[in-house]
């Protein structure tokens, strides 16, 4: 159990989220070989896979604020759960969004194993 | 990766152990502890707990004497001897007329023949901006 694994939470989600704001496509980087993406309910595993579901995603810019991260240490990772609000593009309105990413300790590295995203949209 | 550890019913283990989970919270949530290893941990809203007696404390503190929740999406995904959890919904708690979003997260792992919750974070969806 990693025991610095808030910082390393922490480090993460500021380097993932900085990419994903300007250059989405080097998000692949993070993902270990045999990771697994959920995105909106769709499964996709491995680098491959990844980067193509990035590559197909069709807004040109995204902004996106964190609400909340929370850290909890796991055997040789870190899970980590956040909550926030994403803008696309020159849409006014600001969607919630939810994720889940369990990071591996590979020889010194952290590596995303598992991510699953979701938009917040509740229709009852 | 140990890809060989990875259950193959992880979304049928994943389902079934939401079902418990979630109707054992809205009608006897005294009975949660046995859902969790003894050395679980916790982080609700932001607070931090670690092993069954305190999550176990922390939910007898819980405000409410009803919970309702109502499941948007549940996302399943296999892990070394485990399985992840993904959760996104609305709860609604004794007489409130709005419901509140809600996420959570757990991890599953298997002991012997059964699964133990290992890690859980729950979080309401609000967003103060």
């Amino acid at each position: 159990f990693p025991p610095n694994f808030a910082q390393i939470g922490q480090q993460f989600t500021e380097a993932f989220y900085g990419t994903l704001q300007t250059n989405k496509e080097q998000l692949v980087n993070f993902y270990h070989d045999q990771a697994m993406l959920t995105y909106e309910g769709s499964q996709v595993q491995g680098k491959a896979g990844i980067l193509e579901k990035y590559k197909s995603l069709s807004f040109q810019r995204i902004a996106a604020a964190v609400t909340n991260a929370d850290y909890q240490p796991m055997e040789n990772g870190v899970l980590i759960a956040v909550n926030g609000q994403l803008k696309v593009d020159d849409s006014p309105q600001a969607l919630a969004f939810c994720e889940s990413f369990l990071l591996r300790n590979f020889g010194g590295n952290f590596a995303i194993v598992n991510h699953v995203f979701r938009l917040s949209i509740h229709n009852f | 990766l140990q890809l060989e550890t990875f259950p193959a019913n992880f979304a049928l283990i994943g389902q079934q152990f939401m079902q418990a989970f979630y109707a054992t919270l809205q009608t006897n949530r005294e009975q949660l502890a046995n859902f969790y290893y003894d050395q679980a941990m916790l982080t609700y809203e932001g607070a931090q707990l670690m092993g069954k007696a305190a999550i176990m404390t922390k939910y007898r503190s819980l405000g409410f004497q009803h919970i309702s929740m109502a499941i948007t999406n549940a996302d399943y995904q296999p892990v070394e001897r485990g399985v992840l959890i993904a959760v996104n919904g609305q709860l609604r708690v004794d007489d409130a007329t709005q419901p509140l979003p809600f996420t959570e997260t757990f991890l599953l792992r298997s002991f012997g023949q059964s699964f133990a919750i290992v890690n859980h974070i729950f979080r309401l969806g609000v967003h103060n901006y």
